[in-house]
């Protein structure tokens, strides 16, 4: 993977801060922030997160450009969608175009569907971007969330890392004699990697039962706790 | 097709993520029963909650252009059934919000609902009657991954309509309904076909494994 | 000590893997298995702590039969540690010290107990350091030696490795060999399998060749190379430097029938053939 937002979270300044306080000032943030649904506490929210992640957390804004880029882009086609064919009310902008037009409605519905996600979104990077996976399910599971659920997505975590590398090999390999060069070629290498990849896993999932065993497994992850480090 | 971080307003994250609760609390159940009888089940439901996520990471050749991946919901339902599905949906989309940054926490009931209860439950349905109407697993698959996409896409436009009744509800799930229906089709159809191909291979190589699981049409076990 | 009574194990009714197989290796020693891809190393290790339950045939750990009861593979299960040989087969927690951890905490230990192992065990493979890092964001090399580091902190009797060198790269390779080396010295019994003849006659003192789900020889590696129609069935070779004076004694070269093993025992031989003529 290019773009490691697991690799960030395991690498910044803040991956040791409580996640206990991340991820309750996340999702306290979170709800504030859609409770209000204030334009200005959205730019608010929008600065103040940013500052923390690009200043606190030091993560390279390159990095931090990246985690918007894709939600940011998709969020401009949505609004725009927004504001052409939504909305009642007086109109306020003609296009000319097959008579569409902008409303007050639909001008309210884009800028503050826009603003919120503006709002929400570093709330989100705040948490993805300084907290590990496993540190947050160690949270949910003291938080009682079903234990089978955060077993399931701690041995979730690590095999999907195995799989990405096979893919990224595999995929490789396959671009190397031309698997992706047509529409059809690509469909049937896809197919063939995706098979291989499922047929593997079922292999995997045998191994990480003798792993287990091997090591005295007894149905139930044990949890350790590391040892408080003196200063 | 999941709804980002922030997207809906406060009211609908909440009604959807009750509704969700209440599916995912029933699949966790199932989940504790099939675990209690055989327990390296748990091993295999999380290898194929890792091949869910990184299923979903690949991009889906697509003729229009536009690229999307696929989801292997209609897969999993096959195998293992909506409520067993949904749950690793749920924890596939909480790893996808937190290491990809598709979706976010606050949508994350609307998208388990729809991605991991709508998709799911019709695939489900689907493979189950097709299979009954003696039609053969690899069509019936096809028409349970393609299905289970297309009303993944619907519920998806429903919860947006829901949301934004601009200038009515009916009118926006028109409008929602028509720019899925351009862009996601297609990739309905693509996802379709690829669980096609893996299920050929599966019953390929691993028939024991779909016969166990109760997967196949009867005149093919 | 450790010992196997006439094996048999089938995958399925087409496929028997392991076709009888006996051995007996006494405690504090180091042996080596060799034998080809699947000639069934795996497959025999994979009985050493119970994961597989043989068709016929039994496995003594300390004269004491292995039961396949939970609380008597928990026991053995401690005793006799398995280290796979593709650590992404091993390792499955989300950080180094987690995995670690792992089998140290299925015993029951307390929990500063568990600490301190899993401190000493990171210490003794060169890992102290990495203890919150993801396992997936470290190398080949650091993942076999957490992986090692997993069975080390439960204190085994007897440590199992499945082709250990195997991604290494030389330097890993030395490594492994020293830090085996002093396990052994410290008491713990080692299996290791192996198609690496050249480091063979470094460690083992014993040597097994298993071929096609049967063991044809046992004896000290020199017994074993010097035999060319074992090499040959297990389609293994013998050491380069036992290659090279068997050319030698072809040239006219008198090695009356002991070849060196080890670049030790060739330095010698060479100065002993220098100073004869």
């Amino acid at each position: 993977m290019k773009f490691d937002m697991d690799y960030i979270a395991h690498h910044n300044a803040l991956t040791e801060t409580n996640p206990y306080f991340k991820l309750f000032l996340t999702i306290l943030l979170l709800i504030v922030t859609l409770a209000l649904d204030n334009l200005y506490f959205d730019v608010f929210m929008f600065i103040v997160m940013s500052i923390i992640i690009l200043a606190v957390a030091k993560i390279n804004y390159k990095s931090y450009l990246k985690f918007l880029s894709l939600p940011m882009a998709f969020l401009v086609i949505t609004c725009i969608f927004l504001l052409l064919f939504f909305g009642k009310g007086e109109v306020i902008y003609e296009t000319g175009i097959l008579g569409i037009v902008v409303t007050t409605d639909s001008l309210h519905y884009a800028v503050y569907t826009f603003m919120r996600v503006l709002g929400c979104l570093p709330c989100l990077g705040f948490l993805a971007l300084t907290t590990p996976i496993a540190k947050i399910l160690n949270c949910l599971r003291n938080l009682k969330v079903p234990r089978i659920m955060i077993e399931i997505a701690l041995l979730m975590y690590n095999t999907i890392f195995i799989f990405l590398n096979e893919i990224d090999t595999m995929q490789k390999a396959q671009d190397t004699r031309l698997g992706y060069h047509s529409y059809w070629t690509s469909f049937k290498s896809l197919g063939a990697l995706v098979s291989t990849i499922f047929l593997r896993s079922l292999d995997k999932s045998e191994t990480l039962q003798f792993a287990l065993d091997s090591r005295g497994y007894n149905g139930e992850l044990p949890v350790y706790e590391p040892r408080k480090k003196e200063n | 097709m999941h709804i980002m971080e922030g997207y809906l307003p406060l009211n609908w994250c909440i009604i959807w993520f009750v509704i969700s609760i209440i599916v995912v609390a029933f699949g966790i159940y199932q989940i504790k029963k099939i675990v209690d009888e055989t327990p390296e089940s748990k091993a295999l439901l999380a290898v194929s909650g890792a091949f869910m996520f990184v299923l979903s990471s690949l991009k889906l050749p697509s003729v229009t252009g536009s690229c999307s991946h696929p989801c292997g919901n209609g897969l999993g339902a096959a195998l293992f059934g909506p409520a067993v599905t949904a749950v690793l949906a749920t924890i596939v989309l909480i790893f996808q919000a937190l290491l990809l940054a598709h979706g976010g926490l606050t949508t994350l009931g609307a998208n388990i609902f729809s991605m991991g209860i709508v998709g799911p439950v019709v695939a489900w349905i689907v493979y189950k009657g097709l299979i009954k109407a003696g039609i053969s697993s690899t069509i019936a698959v096809f028409f349970a991954a393609f299905l289970g996409d297309l009303l993944t896409y619907v519920a998806t436009s429903f919860q947006l309509a829901l949301a934004f009744p601009a200038p009515t509800f009916g009118a926006a799930l028109t409008a929602f309904l028509t720019i899925f229906a351009v862009t996601q089709v297609p990739l309905a159809i693509g996802e379709g076909i690829l669980t096609v191909i893996i299920w050929d291979r599966l019953k390929a190589y691993k028939p024991k494994l779909l016969d166990k699981l109760g997967a196949l049409a009867p005149n093919e076990a | 000590m450790l010992e196997v009574k006439n094996i048999k194990y089938s995958y399925n009714a087409d496929y028997q893997a392991l076709k009888g197989v006996s051995l007996k290796i006494e405690k504090g020693e180091m042996v080596a298995l060799l034998g080809k891809n699947g000639a069934g190393k795996s497959t025999l290790f994979l009985h050493l702590n119970g994961i597989y339950r043989p068709d016929e045939g039994q496995v003594f750990i300390d004269g004491e039969e292995l039961k396949y009861d939970k609380k008597s593979l928990l026991k053995f299960r401690q005793k006799v540690g398995i280290v796979f040989q593709n650590p992404d087969d091993q390792i499955f927690a989300p950080t180094v010290e987690e995995d670690v951890a792992f089998g140290p905490l299925n015993l029951g230990l307390p929990m500063e107990e568990v600490q301190d192992r899993v401190e000493e065990a990171l210490a003794r493979v060169g890992m102290s350091g990495f203890e919150k890092t993801a396992p997936h964001h470290l190398s080949g090399g650091q993942k076999k030696r957490v992986a090692i580091a997993g069975i080390l902190a439960m204190k085994p009797e007897i440590m199992v490795l499945d082709e250990p060198t195997a991604g290494l790269d030389p330097q890993g390779v030395v490594d492994l060999s020293i830090l085996l080396n002093e396990l052994n010295e410290e008491g713990i019994t080692i299996v290791i399998s192996t198609h690496e003849v050249d480091l063979v006659p470094n460690y083992a003192e014993k040597v097994f060749v298993l071929v096609d789900g049967l063991l044809i020889a046992e004896g000290t590696p020199k017994e074993i190379f010097a035999k060319p129609e074992i090499l040959e069935q297990a389609n293994l070779k013998v050491p380069i430097v036992t290659d090279l004076f068997q050319q030698l004694e072809r040239e006219g070269f008198d090695m009356n029938g002991d070849y060196p093993l080890t670049i030790d025992e060739a330095k010698e031989k060479f100065l002993d053939l220098l100073n004869k003529n």
